[in-house]
């Protein structure tokens, strides 16, 4: 029984950071610049299939194809901030809905086209092949670079909010982006480069989380509703509220798997329906210094 | 002494309609100088283009004898022209000591700067610590901005408008909104303004207008109706009659 315990919170804790990885954007963006992004998964799977091209055609080492892969999604993601996005944060969440759906089915075009609809797997270098031994069961090794990079994300996050010049800019340009322009701050900059850290983020857990959630073309719209849940759980805004609701969310369906695997998914949207209805606006609102 | 602020034959007109009507005023090091007028008078169109906020019709500003007419309010701001607003315009989700730190790393001009560490960071914390300190926030300085009472957060606003070390500093309405009980924050603190800055105020508040006031200048229609000392003003029967028998 407690390996079973043992099991579901090292998978649903994997499974969680990968989620948290790729919505703690979406929960800058959405909570935070109130602007409604539905193609934030694009830029996992752009990371996913980054990744797979440098390691597979190029040959590039697994930790610097990890490195680009999120790069890469920063970079499409700063540029379609300036051509496309910025044009809508004062449009209604209608106009933001509309252009974001659009991008999500273009990226799924252009996947298509370009890698196949099929699966698209990452070569993983010899050390994290196979498995290893925790003692009470075997784990696959490579569940170990969502655990290691989710928490390394956690951490890079909450320093770059907390304890850097950006960080504060970002926080005054969101809280009252006319009052942080009188006062000089580039507040269209701080957009575009919130937006990309976002994405490259996501595309560090599209690579990170390949394992778990497949990099194939449908993928931004096959788990849009999934990333949505762990902001609207999390509470939109609040980056702790996303890393509790992901690492919630990420061990209830992995227990519904393990325990009743037909009913996996239906818990975890059960579990959302539940917490939204107690508290509508998240687990944790953004919170106040009192 | 040379002035600090000369703002000569300042308009301003919007279509047919004439707000602000030939305005010349100045500010010396230490003035403290509040502009006073009844409702619609053009006070604040005319301190919105003394900071750069509205381009005049015609006129200029200068600041310490050159010309600052065709700079952005934020090019001025970086002179030391600074204002605050009559509503208050902060950041409510963040701390005040994290809002204070925005407009000093702003004014120490670290926009491209990432991280905290070196020395532009002491810097950064001497600015916030030294503005918290003269301002009496130092309990609040971890407090969100939100919490605060109104009478505080229009100190905060203050602090912000200090940090960014002004030459002259327009205050409009600073005490609007802030209930009698917490006047006395705003008081303090208007008292213990740097003594070599430059004040230029707009204030419905006759008492600390007339507290505070060395000069006073009433605008009536855009124009300037008379300037003096709050002895000669209070004095003048036109405007006793016109504005300040209104106001009482």
């Amino acid at each position: 029984m407690l390996s079973l315990i043992a099991s579901i919170l090292i998978d649903g804790i994997s499974y969680g950071l990968v989620l948290f990885m790729v919505s703690v954007g979406l929960t800058v963006t959405l909570g935070l610049m109130r602007f409604v992004n539905l193609a934030h998964g694009t830029f996992a799977m752009v990371g996913g299939y980054a990744a797979a091209t440098f390691v597979t055609a190029l040959g590039l080492p697994y930790v610097l194809a990890l490195i680009l892969a999120a790069a890469v999604a920063g970079i499409i993601a700063f540029g379609l901030e300036i051509a496309l996005v910025r044009r809508v944060y004062a449009r209604p969440e209608l106009d933001q809905v509309l252009l974001t759906i659009g991008l999500v089915f273009m990226g799924i075009a252009l996947s298509g086209m370009i890698f196949g609809n099929s699966l698209v797997p990452i070569r993983l270098p010899e050390f994290l092949r196979g498995s290893t031994d925790l003692g009470f069961r075997s784990m696959p090794t490579q569940r170990f670079v969502p655990l290691v990079l989710g928490l390394l994300s956690l951490a890079g996050i909450w320093l770059l909010f907390e304890r850097t010049r950006f960080g504060v800019k970002l926080r005054a340009t969101v809280d009252n982006p006319r009052a942080a322009g009188e006062l000089g701050i580039n507040t269209r900059r701080v957009y575009a480069a919130a937006f990309a850290i976002g994405a490259a983020l996501a595309g560090l857990g599209g690579v990170a989380g390949a394992e778990l959630l497949p990099v194939e073309p449908y993928y931004p719209l096959k788990y849009l509703v999934l990333f949505l849940a762990v902001v609207a759980v999390g509470g939109p805004g609040n980056m702790a509220g996303s890393f509790v609701a992901a690492i919630l969310l990420g061990t209830v369906e992995t227990a519904g798997k393990y325990l009743a695997p037909e009913f996996a998914t239906i818990a975890l949207y059960a579990l959302m329906l539940i917490v939204l209805s107690w508290r509508p606006e998240g687990l944790f609102q953004r919170s106040s210094k009192t | 002494m040379n002035n600090l602020l000369e703002v000569r034959n300042l308009s301003k007109s919007f279509g047919g309609l004439q707000v602000t009507r030939n305005v010349d005023l100045t500010i010396a090091p230490g003035d403290r100088v509040a502009l006073i007028g009844p409702n619609g008078a053009g006070k604040t169109t005319l301190v919105n283009l003394i900071s750069g906020v509205l381009d005049p019709t015609g006129g200029e500003v200068m600041l310490d004898g050159s010309k600052v007419t065709a700079l952005s309010q934020r090019q001025r701001a970086h002179r030391g022209l600074i204002r605050t607003f009559q509503i208050t315009r902060l950041f409510h989700s963040m701390t005040v000591a994290d809002t204070l730190r925005v407009a000093a790393i702003q004014k120490n001009g670290m926009t491209y700067r990432f991280g905290w560490g070196g020395r532009s960071a002491d810097l950064i914390e001497k600015s916030v610590e030294r503005v918290l300190t003269d301002l009496r926030l130092q309990d609040r300085r971890d407090n969100d901005v939100s919490l605060l009472a109104y009478g505080e957060q229009r100190l905060v606003e203050l602090g912000v408008a200090l940090i960014m070390e002004p030459r002259v500093l327009m205050l409009d309405e600073p005490a609007a909104g802030v209930p009698q009980s917490e006047s006395h924050i705003i008081m303090d603190a208007i008292e213990n303004l740097p003594a070599e800055l430059g004040v230029l105020f707009i204030e419905h508040d006759m008492d600390l207008v007339f507290r505070f006031a060395r000069r006073i200048i009433v605008l009536v229609s855009g124009g300037v109706f008379c300037t003096g000392t709050p002895d000669e003003i209070a004095a003048n029967e036109d405007v006793r009659a016109m504005y300040l028998g209104e106001a009482s």
